[in-house]
């Protein structure tokens, strides 16, 4: 084990840490970090982060030479991402892209999707979503019934999708269909690149509990794609999927950890002054305990997160604590949301209300309802404790 | 930066299980009742540690701590791998005791005396949370640097029943303690055996009434403060070594145990208490490598990443000790099948050297005295 960064690693750090603090958005560091809450105007601020990201080079950083990447290791993307969540800074505007649907095309794409869809994507001129789970398939992904049929010229699609992040401000999305029958299950899946102007594609916005429209329904009736559409091999669709969900299981997990961490850093100093400066929440034993929990278990959290990167470094595989790691950082989550209503007191209760702690009126109640969704997306606690006792443990055979 | 155990620390781990596999059955062990149905398939026994095995945990501890510190050296997480596996079995030895003496015979002047007699060494120390009564009082001789005599109770000391002598250590003068050396067969002492919850463990308490004890060293409350320090990690280092040894056995059981036709691990609730105690284990793995990596070179590993990794431990291993014990079903209640003697060891190493409560309190005291936030976190 060596928990100490070279010489390299140390200056790559430096030189982002920098460059951070000369590139945030005017008043960020030292302000609420609060986004723009007109939508549109929070996706025009996310792009512009994005943008200057970009520009900088930080993009892309493990993505090969070749295709607009710097070809680094996951431990310098794990130094970047730390950096990022330290100086809490906004979140770009296609973190799906450049995390996920990037490294997707680089393993499965043609030398011609990759061309025409790669650069854009590291740009943020083209913002990507991706369609998998339909309303009778969440967590069962492979029982998904909305079809692509092979037609003379290309593809013919018809089907729903749900819970499509981002898709009212995408350009294209990488959408998973049956190309088969429902009974081949995970042998009869394909992926295709769907651009969202296609004739036939609706978008229906979903509002959720946290009062935000991130989530989208398709609608998809006689969408018409050419051949060149299909991303991997035909039937191939769940290795493509799979893979791809992987990748968010990957550095991604760490820096919502380091962002857990700030979070409670945060949750400290309120528990200070709330509910009231007379009466902190803070002179209460059991908050206090609580409060040193969650500080363990985000630091195991993060250890836990450096080891599976090294695993990660030396053969792409994760290892058996990438399921784990999902698992508690989604309860971590809602423990901290959790403890932190339970902090501020009746002032959480209303949404538009300055608690006088540095955050913005209504954070802690919005990352009470957001954190909800972590127990959901990208495998919900219950099939990250299959996947465990199936994978790792090999106690399951249902 | 690399966060996985080393080809040596990978070695150093077999090399440990193969000394650990096949032990003798301690002489603690209980008869079956004649004619009960045998017990079958998982059974735990109180174990018996070799001199073999304790010559190499001696001799590690010293090739260990002998070691220049620098950054990136890999002694402390060495030491903490030979615990964890060590806290596998309900061995009769405390070899975290033997570690600690270890690290105090080479880093105390006088204490070199200790090294023979590692293999029969009892300790207490006051940080240890075994006493319920106030420790023993020393009371210097003539010669106020020469040997003296202590009187008083040690309410619970393990091993100190197998032991041939006890290191402790006592309060000498208002805000300062020493280290003594008692010679157990004294006939100023008596030593009695009290029923202690780790049943592989001979423990006792012990009185002493101006019993003579040589004195290795006074004043060294630093040092002490740095053993409790150590004694967290290497105790958090067992209560991994107990709980991962509970969810391996939980986890064959449930792979052959049948009901209803089936193997209940095939039930997605027994799958799940598996895949939570997985969890619990891996947080507690991945604090504690953490603590002992992430100050490798820097002494003492800090007091609040060491009592964060501690109370954490507390927590999940009594967790994964209670579900791995109801996995079991009424099997695991029974006494010869063994489980609970893992599960009171678990029990115990919550209590020794800081119970949550107490390690909850260095980081929040660590919190309080740090005004600067960001510099309360430890980070590597």
């Amino acid at each position: 084990m060596d928990a100490y960064e070279n010489e390299q690693q140390r200056t790559f750090r430096d030189r982002a840490r920098s460059w951070l603090k000369s590139n945030l958005p005017a008043g960020w560091e030292k302000g609420s970090k609060q986004e723009p809450t007109d939508a549109d105007e929070r996706l025009a601020f996310r792009l512009d982060w994005h943008k200057k990201l970009y520009q900088g080079g930080w993009l892309g950083l493990t993505w090969p030479v070749e295709w607009g990447g710097q070809g680094l290791g996951q431990t310098y993307q794990l130094i970047f991402n730390e950096e990022l969540a330290r100086h809490e800074t906004p979140p770009m505007a296609s973190w799906v892209g450049v995390e996920l649907l990037g490294p997707t095309l680089i393993e499965f794409g043609t030398t011609k999707q990759k061309q025409d869809y790669l650069p854009g994507v590291l740009s943020g001129d083209d913002i990507w979503c991706q369609g998998f789970s339909e309303p009778d398939a969440g967590s069962d992904l492979f029982a998904i019934k909305g079809t692509a049929r092979k037609i003379e010229g290309g593809w013919r699609l018809d089907g729903r999708k749900k819970w499509t992040s981002w898709a009212q401000y995408s350009k294209y999305c990488l959408v998973l269909m049956r190309t088969g029958s429902e009974k081949a299950r995970d042998k009869a899946l394909s992926t295709f690149i769907m651009p969202m102007d296609t004739p036939g594609l609706t978008v229906v916005e979903t509002r959720m509990i946290d009062g935000d429209k991130e989530e989208n329904e398709l609608i998809m009736e006689n969408v018409i794609l050419p051949h060149d559409a299909l991303v991997g091999p035909l039937n191939g669709g769940a290795r493509v999927v799979m893979r791809n969900m992987s990748f968010a299981r990957g550095i991604g997990t760490i820096e919502r950890t380091l962002i857990l961490e700030m979070i409670l850093k945060k949750l400290r100093r309120s528990a200070k002054i709330l509910p009231t400066p007379e009466a902190p929440a803070y002179a209460r034993g059991e908050i206090r305990s609580r409060l040193v929990n969650l500080h363990s278990r985000i630091q195991a959290l993060k250890y836990m997160g450096y080891r599976k990167v090294s695993e990660m470094e030396e053969g792409g595989a994760k290892g058996p604590v990438a399921s784990v790691e999902k698992l508690v950082w989604a309860e971590t989550n809602q423990a901290l949301s959790r403890l932190a209503m339970d902090v501020i007191g009746a002032g959480g209760l209303l949404e538009c209300h300055d608690l006088g702690d540095g955050t913005w009126p209504g954070y802690w109640l919005k990352e009470f309802f957001r954190s909800r969704g972590g127990a959901i997306e990208g495998g919900s606690n219950e099939i990250q404790k299959n996947t465990i006792a199936k994978r790792v443990l090999n106690v399951y055979a249902a | 930066m690399d966060f996985r155990l080393s080809d040596s620390q990978n070695r150093l781990c077999e090399k440990l299980q193969s000394l650990l596999s096949g032990l003798p059955v301690s002489d603690l062990a209980e008869p079956e009742p004649e004619r009960a149905a045998p017990v079958e398939g998982i059974v735990i026994k109180p174990t018996a540690a070799s001199g073999e095995m304790i010559a190499f945990y001696r001799d590690l501890a010293f090739e260990q701590w002998s070691k220049p510190e620098k950054p990136g050296d890999e002694r402390l997480l060495n030491i903490v791998l030979a615990c964890e596996q060590a806290g596998r079995l309900p061995l009769d030895r405390s070899l975290r005791s033997l570690m600690l003496a270890s690290w105090i015979a080479l880093n105390v002047q006088e204490a070199a005396i200790l090294k023979p007699l590692l293999n029969d060494l009892a300790v207490s120390l006051g940080g240890d949370d075994m006493q319920l009564t106030p420790r023993p009082v020393f009371t210097p001789g003539k010669n106020k640097s020469g040997p003296g005599k202590i009187s008083g109770k040690l309410d619970l000391v393990e091993g100190v029943m197998n032991a041939s002598h006890l290191l402790l250590d006592c309060e000498t003068a208002k805000h300062q303690r020493g280290l003594f050396l008692v010679d157990l067969k004294n006939d100023s002492l008596e030593r009695q055996s009290v029923g202690y919850i780790d049943r592989s463990r001979r423990a006792g308490c012990v009185t002493f009434n101006d019993t003579p004890v040589h004195r290795i060293a006074d004043n060294c409350s630093d040092v002490l403060d740095d053993v409790v320090v150590l004694g967290r990690l290497l105790t958090t280092a067992e209560l991994l070594g107990a709980s991962d040894a509970l969810l391996n056995h939980a986890c064959d059981f449930v792979r052959k145990r049948r009901q209803f036709d089936q193997a209940i691990g095939n039930f997605q609730s027994v799958a799940h208490s598996c895949a939570e105690m997985f969890r619990d284990v891996e947080m507690i793995r991945s604090l504690l490598y953490a603590t002992a990596v992430g100050h490798q070179g820097r002494g003492i590993p800090q007091n609040q990443g060491t009592a964060a990794a501690k109370a954490l431990a507390s927590e999940l291993a009594g967790n994964v000790g209670e579900k791995g014990l109801h996995l079991f079903g009424a099997e695991g209640l029974r006494w010869h099948r063994g489980l609970h003697l893992l599960m009171r060891r678990i029990k115990a190493l919550q209590i020794l050297f800081g119970d949550r409560a107490r390690c909850e309190d260095v980081i929040l005291s660590h919190w309080e005295q740090s005004n600067d936030p960001e510099a309360a976190e430890y980070v590597l």
